[in-house]
């Protein structure tokens, strides 16, 4: 069984070192799943979208060639190196990106905190520009505008002045500047009154009404879901909805619900990050993530829903 | 035996991989046999997977505030922001 990487993978190896150090984690579980589910039902993978990648232990067992004739991997991905697996060994598995690029990206970070401890503008202007929206973004799950967030993170890079000599890099710098802009945000929100406890009514049986209309008694399907025209996340991105669609649901999203999305899946952190940054429990963020994301599928479905099926 | 109901309730857990080797067999041996489930946890993964991606569109360069550029030099001379 071979398979080619995906565009998922193109797109990873592609990222600047920033945007991969952000969603490596993240991107990794995915794919892993992907790979078992198209193992049970290789029909749910349209062809060409199927990511596979391979264990450190199975890579091993992989052999890297220039320039032959198997399995092109789509160009941007190392567009000339090609996998062969070698006869005789366990199955094909699949992490996102190679040990090499974690350690890069490591490395990478290693510099930029150097260069930034040195300090060299050129590294800080590239980092603010790296950060600003995300900040912005996180800011934004505590404050009412757009304005107050900007004014946040504003405070927060010179927070992270004063700071950086004692950074001890214990946690990676991203996740250090959003710890820093979700306290500045909540200090802020709790000046308005309005610091809202993140999962309280959320994460409890009491958000569960529609989904428990999908099932009879028994808890079998009475509400089956229509198909979608495509589960590639690229060729539905295509669709001029979707995308619309994607942020208005996130923005419908109920506040616990939308921080732990946005943390998790936008901005790629892993659960014990979102878990740091937000101060909820690991149990908390595993029910806000899956109800926000129940909510955005059942939005998404309301766009993709093919006439006759 | 897992039901339609606790595969779409335990979905997100399966798709980040915090089930027990355990619950991850019975999982895949309900997915194997329900073909709307697999739809269902199929359209979540693509769900997830879009979620990621609409983080990735990195507005462009924007030049740094002066403000900003102020208090980095200021910090960089031994003057801390206060």
């Amino acid at each position: 069984m071979r398979r080619s990487a995906g565009k998922e993978d193109a797109g990873a190896t592609t990222a600047s070192p920033f945007a991969l150090a952000s969603t490596s984690g993240a991107r990794q579980n995915s794919t892993m799943d992907r790979w078992e589910l198209a193992c049970i039902d290789t029909t749910l993978q349209s062809p060409g979208t199927t990511s596979i990648r391979y264990t450190s232990r199975a890579q091993s067992s992989l052999v890297k060639r220039r320039g032959t004739t198997t399995t092109p991997r789509p160009a941007g991905g190392g567009a000339n190196v090609r996998w062969y697996r070698r006869p005789g060994r366990g199955v094909l598995q699949a992490p996102a990106i190679p040990m090499s690029a974690a350690r890069e990206m490591e490395q990478s970070e290693h510099t930029l905190v150097d260069a930034l401890l040195a300090g060299d503008e050129g590294t800080f202007e590239k980092v603010v520009s790296q950060y600003q929206h995300r900040l912005v973004r996180v800011a934004r799950l505590y404050v009412r505008t757009d304005a107050q967030a900007h004014d946040v993170v504003q405070e927060t890079w010179l927070a992270v002045l004063r700071g950086l000599s004692k950074f001890e890099r214990r946690s990676s710098l991203r996740t250090w500047l959003f710890h820093i802009v979700a306290n500045r945000a909540r200090t802020h929100a709790v000046r308005e009154g309005r610091l809202v406890p993140f999962g309280d009514g959320e994460a409890d049986g009491r958000d569960h009404s529609a989904e428990a209309a999908w099932f009879d008694a028994q808890g079998s399907w009475a509400q089956p879901p229509a198909g979608w025209p495509s589960l590639d996340p690229e060729a539905l991105l295509l669709g001029a909805e979707t995308r619309a669609t994607l942020l208005r649901a996130i923005d419908a999203l109920p506040d616990g619900q939308r921080a732990v999305v946005v943390l998790r899946d936008v901005d790629g952190l892993d659960a014990a990050e979102v878990c740091n940054v937000l101060e909820i429990s690991e149990t908390n963020q595993r029910v806000l993530l899956h109800r926000g994301r129940t909510k955005v599928r059942a939005a998404l479905a309301g766009t993709l829903k093919r006439p006759g099926r | 035996m897992l039901s339609c109901k606790d595969v779409s309730e335990r979905c997100t857990d399966y798709l980040e991989r915090e089930l027990t080797w355990r619950d991850r067999v019975q999982y895949w041996m309900h997915l194997a046999m329900c073909a709307v489930c697999r739809r269902y946890v199929g359209q979540m993964r693509t769900t997830a997977a879009l979620l990621k991606r609409v983080g990735d569109d990195v507005p462009l360069h924007a030049p740094l505030d002066p403000a900003l550029r102020e208090a980095f030099r200021a910090t960089r001379e031994g003057r801390p922001p206060s």
